[in-house]
């Protein structure tokens, strides 16, 4: 603080300046992970068009580098510049400094040594095989802890004026808490064949739906009231409704990632019928912040901020129609597998995640900061030319699956493909360089961060912040109810989403394909195979299931619970940018024992289009193990 | 006098114990007297009295300044476009004057409210304008009010002391929103201008955080600001007056008239005729907004907000119902047939058609199109086959003319009827054309397709031939299972 910049000696307590201390360090850090990882993701993205960029180089496989690089961009970037975010946003909101700021620094050190960590595990080998959680236990383990301190403190910040929080508080300070249940959901052991999957699927769904976009939506509401001046003073029975039905949907959202698997019927319906109810958050948040702030957007000078703060809202907006999409079961039929599922995950993270993070980062100094109207503009054309190359890209994949199995013309999973290939071609060129943009604009942010430590304390006063956000209380909305109602959500999407589902057993007994050939004794040729396919990371592009529908005829019979009993984690896969794998070596003159491991030592020497890496650095022995496994999949 | 009092208490919208109170601080001023002061404000013209003729001559010098003033603020409304008229547009811009809003939000913020509130759109206007419409559409048009020189250029002081904006009657109103207040050396918007460049935030944050402080430290609001624009406060000349204006509790109206506040409101007047000849328009609402707690403030707000859009309350109501009854028709999912739902045959675990056969392979029902068709033949053929005008085809007999095999010379018939038949006979049975009744052609009323579909059925349904047979018979499928091309276009 210096003389010229502070005319006001405003008395903020210690704990203030403690806060934003905390807060910057956060996000420092963050935008660190955030560069990397962006980096990490562009150069998985390039693999995809040019596959035999850094071939040979174990680390370097896309199977490694593209769960690498989700990782360092959602627990690294996302969810500490979310936490930093919040720590500076909710002491504005008691009015009184961050509790235990200690337990945040701890928290930073915990998250960011449990994100390398964990990257690093994935890199060299030590994938776990779930998808969206590839990263070793352990390392979870200590991002856990981290994500338990992080909670300790802004649950405790939030309590001083826990009976007054407005609509902000209430999700900023749920967020956390979510996130720590989320991860410890995500440490339990998972248990063979689907069960385990619907485990995970509920982990990811939590931790996307509970932690990123609601901390999301909290900020984007302190940032529209901030920047309009709105007086947010009396907890809305609006946004309170916004609040509630927001996360209710999107804890339940679990099963969408497994639309058309042997899963329990009923539970992708559940799943679909709150996809169904998203609208009504989407409705509700935009209905409730416009209307607050209708009449004082002329007020705003921030016009740097505001647009950070629209473009997370309307790509929040866009994810809750593709999330629709994608669980609606006749559009899944299209689009599931394809990278659709990579268009959900670009637009929660990189777009409304992240541009909530800059909306709150860029408060207060929007004007002055040079390089954040350049970081905003390269990084939202990024998003718009990644949502080109995913979204469309997607659908036209989708229709081609559609188009070759309605015509029978692919009897295999291998016969085919190639048309696939080839139609996706330029639209995984797009996101590449949708990605590039993306990455390369996130320099000018460092730049925008260096600046700001200098106008920080031009923040307004705490005191009218305070004054603005809190004039009233309701009955609803007191400390004790949030909490109930925090612990009710996440029992409630628990126990509709992962308890009853594991529960329901129908054909889970193993099957005779089960019994016979998906069984793995540990030590034998087939177990090191299995070993290698989770390690090497081939579920980033093959999945194991065979869905009943057009799309899928032609890959054998359809894939029921049983058929993984004696898997775990079972290989269902997410994406599958390679042919289905899961009775490949069933399929005719496809499949020959030979070809199949000259195919993975050099995949271009055989098929000129092939976009798979080459495994050329595994020992022959691995090499030899892996067909072994692939025989099984009969 | 007391009936001239409550005359001119309600010309210009006070209770008659404050303009009591303001008439003899300015008859004090200016020389004059209570009651010329009275009289004037009421509208009384001076000549209807003969004690103001006097006071009238002995005041001249007085009479001048005034007048620039009501010509400042003549062409301040003139130049706030105030129409001739009382219309929606007049009260939107009073209204958006007041709230200090844009236009368009004021207008669509007093529709949502008027709906809301049963009433007009010009009364929810005036009331945020602060103008009693019916007193205004009465009075004369604020033109002629700014030609009453006191009125404009005085009444602020004891008009701000006043707090409450609603239901001001007409002269209140004219004067507030004309907008006259003039007042200081640095304005409250200067000095917020100043602020805001200061401090980089925008002005209205500057303004809303420097009145926490002031409320807090209890300094004036003016004096908040002058400290952060870096303004000595003494030169800031509104301080005092702003003072009057923060929300400590005022004195009773009915209190000594020698009061501070009666003392600021003097001040404040002359100030305002000092700097009459540097007349500024500031926002009416200025003195309203000051005040934290005045309601008139948190107003535009609060309508913005009841006015939800009713649309949105049905989809509160709609969607979940959707949602629901998706999970109540389709718990476990779409049946086969629909959302590309396929069904798994049991023996081979292989997606197929919901009919069991391979998937790609016809999923037309030829048959149950032929049996919808059939019902144009029933007229002469009898719905169950058992023949009328025409011939029966039950018992086999259908299969007795065209039997298995010449599906082809069945359909031939059906499409050019007895008319059309080449030779005098047809069928197996050589049956006279033209022997039972007439046999419509159906060439122009019916595809190939549809003609082969209801051979197809009477074939089966009476004729008892196999289904599958059948199709292969009137060429509908191929041997191997598929829909033909011609069949299936």
């Amino acid at each position: 603080m210096t003389a010229e910049t502070a005319p006001h000696d405003v008395e903020q307590p210690d704990d203030a300046s403690d806060a934003s201390s905390v807060a910057r360090l956060h996000v420092i850090t963050a935008t660190a992970f955030l560069i990397l990882g962006a980096l990490v993701a562009t150069f998985a993205a390039f693999q995809m068009v040019m596959p035999d960029l850094a071939s040979g180089i174990a680390p370097l496989t896309y199977g490694k580098i593209a769960p690498a690089g989700r990782t360092l961009l959602a627990n690294g970037w996302l969810t500490l510049g979310l936490l930093g975010a919040i720590y500076y946003v909710l002491p504005k909101i008691t009015g009184e400094g961050l509790k235990r700021s200690i337990l945040a620094t701890i928290s930073l050190v915990l998250i960011a040594v449990g994100v390398l960590a964990g990257v690093s595990g994935i890199l060299f080998g030590l994938n776990s095989g779930l998808v969206g959680q590839e990263t070793p236990i352990w390392a979870r383990a200590i991002l856990a802890l981290g994500y338990l301190l992080a909670a300790i403190t802004t649950t405790a910040t939030a309590r001083a004026k826990g009976d007054r929080l407005g609509a902000t508080g209430w999700y900023l300070t749920a967020a956390p808490i979510w996130l720590t249940l989320s991860a410890l959901v995500g440490l339990m052991p998972t248990s063979s064949g689907v069960a385990g999957s619907i485990q995970v699927a509920f982990a990811n769904a939590t931790f996307i739906g509970l932690f990123v976009i609601t901390a999301s939506v909290g900020l984007l509401y302190y940032a529209f009231t901030t920047l309009s001046n709105t007086d947010v003073s009396e907890p809305r029975p609006l946004s309170a409704l916004g609040f509630w039905s927001l996360t209710l949907v999107w804890a339940n959202m679990g099963a969408v990632a497994l639309i058309y698997s042997p899963a329990p019927d009923w539970y992708e319906t559940i799943s679909i019928a709150f996809a169904i109810g998203s609208l009504i958050p989407l409705f509700t948040i935009t209905g409730d912040i416009a209307l607050m702030i209708r009449g004082n957007i002329a007020a705003i000078g921030d016009r740097q901020t505001l647009r950070y703060a629209v473009v997370s809202a309307i790509a929040l907006a866009a994810a809750t129609i593709v999330n629709l999409l994608w669980a609606w079961r006749a559009t899944s039929a299209v689009v599931q597998y394809t990278t659709w599922v990579n268009t959900f995950w670009m637009l929660v993270v990189l777009g409304g995640g992240s541009f909530a993070v800059f909306a709150i980062s860029s408060i207060k100094r929007g004007g002055s900061a040079g390089g954040r109207s350049t970081h905003h503009f390269v990084s939202t054309m990024g998003l718009v030319v990644m949502f080109i190359g995913m979204a469309v890209g997607a659908v036209v994949v989708g229709f081609s699956w559609a188009a070759g199995s309605a015509s029978q013309a692919y009897p295999d999973a291998g016969a085919g493909w190639k048309v696939t290939a080839e139609s996706i071609e330029p639209f995984l060129w797009i996101t590449a360089l949708g990605l590039l943009l993306y990455a390369l604009a996130q320099f000018a942010f460092i730049v925008g961060i260096g600046k700001k430590s200098d106008e920080e304390l031009d923040a307004p006063d705490p005191e009218s912040v305070f004054d603005l956000q809190f004039e009233g209380t309701a009955r609803y909305a007191t400390w004790k109810r949030l909490m109930w109602g925090t612990a009710g959500v996440f029992v409630f999407a628990a126990l509709m989403t992962l308890v009853l589902p594991i529960a329901d057993d129908a054909d889970r007994e193993g099957t005779l394909l089960a019994d016979t050939a998906r069984t793995y004794e540990a030590g034998t040729a087939e177990a090191i195979g299995r070993d290698l396919y989770i390690s090497e990371g081939c579920m980033e592009c093959h999945t194991q299931v065979v869905r009943p529908i057009g799309t899928d005829v032609g890959l054998g019979p359809v894939a029921i619970a049983g058929d993984y009993a004696n898997e775990n984690p079972a290989p269902l896969g997410a994406f599958r940018f390679g042919p289905d794998l899961m009775h490949v070596a069933s399929r005719g003159e496809f499949f020959d024992k030979v070809l199949v491991q000259a195919h993975i030592e050099d995949p271009r020497a055989l098929i000129a289009w092939s976009k798979m890496p080459s495994y050329s650095y595994l020992s022959a022995d691995d090499i030899g193990a892996l067909v072994s496994y692939i025989e099984t999949l009969r | 006098m007391d009936e001239l009092l409550q005359k001119a208490a309600e010309a210009i919208g006070m209770p008659p114990s404050l303009a009591e109170r303001s008439a003899q601080a300015r008859a004090e001023k200016e020389g004059t007297t209570v009651e010329a002061v009275l009289r004037e404000w009421a509208g009384e013209s001076p000549a209807d009295s003969e004690d103001e003729a006097a006071d009238e001559a002995a005041a001249p010098e007085d009479a001048a300044p005034a007048d620039d003033a009501a010509e400042q603020a003549a062409e301040a409304d003139t130049d706030a476009g105030a129409p001739a008229e009382i219309d929606t547009a007049y009260l939107l811009t009073l209204a958006a004057e007041a709230k200090r809003m844009p236009e368009k939000l004021v207008l669509s913020s007093a529709e949502a409210r008027a709906r809301n509130a049963k009433q007009s759109v010009d009364e929810v206007l005036a009331g945020w304008a602060g103008v009693d419409i019916d007193e205004l559409q009465a009075a004369p048009p604020p033109a002629a009010q700014a030609a009453e020189p006191e009125a404009s250029a005085d009444e602020p002081a004891p008009q701000e002391e006043e707090a409450p904006a609603e239901d001001e009657p007409a002269a209140g109103a004219a004067v507030a929103t004309a907008a006259v207040a003039a007042g200081a050396a640095i304005s409250m918007d200067e000095l917020l201008d100043k602020v805001a460049e200061a401090k980089g935030m925008p002005a209205a944050l500057a303004k809303r955080s420097a009145e926490a402080r002031a409320k807090k430290t209890g300094e004036p609001l003016e004096a908040v600001l002058a400290e952060w624009a870096g303004i000595p406060v003494s030169d800031v000349v509104g301080a005092e007056a702003a003072e009057a204006a923060t929300p400590e509790p005022e004195p009773e109206p009915e209190a000594a008239p020698e009061s501070a506040d009666e003392a600021a409101a003097e001040e404040e007047e002359e100030e305002a005729d000092d700097a009459a000849d540097d007349v500024e328009v500031i926002e009416a609402a200025e003195p309203a907004e000051a005040d934290d707690d005045d309601d008139s403030e948190e107003e535009p707000v609060a309508v913005a907000r009841s006015g939800y859009p009713t649309w949105l309350a049905a989809a509160f109501v709609l969607i979940p119902l959707f949602a629901v009854a998706y999970i109540l028709i389709a718990p476990n999912g779409p049946d086969c047939g629909t959302a590309s739902q396929l069904k798994v045959d049991e023996a081979t675990g292989l997606a197929v058609n919901c009919d069991g056969s391979d998937y790609g392979s016809s999923t037309v029902d030829f048959f149950a199109e032929g049996a919808a068709l059939y019902a144009q033949c029933a007229a002469c053929h009898g719905s169950a086959g058992e023949g009328g005008a025409g011939p029966a085809f039950s018992g086999g007999a259908v299969l007795a003319t065209f039997p298995a095999g010449s599906c082809a010379a069945h359909v031939e018939w059906v499409t050019l009827g007895t008319a059309n038949w080449p030779d005098a006979t047809y069928g197996a049975t050589d049956k006279p054309v033209g022997g039972v009744g007439v046999m419509p052609g159906y060439e122009a009323t019916l595809t190939p397709e549809q003609i082969a579909a209801v051979s197809l059925y009477e074939r089966v349904q009476f004729g008892g031939q196999d289904l599958a047979e059948a199709e292969i018979d009137c060429g509908l499928v191929t041997a191997e299972g598929e829909t033909t091309e011609a069949a299936a276009p």
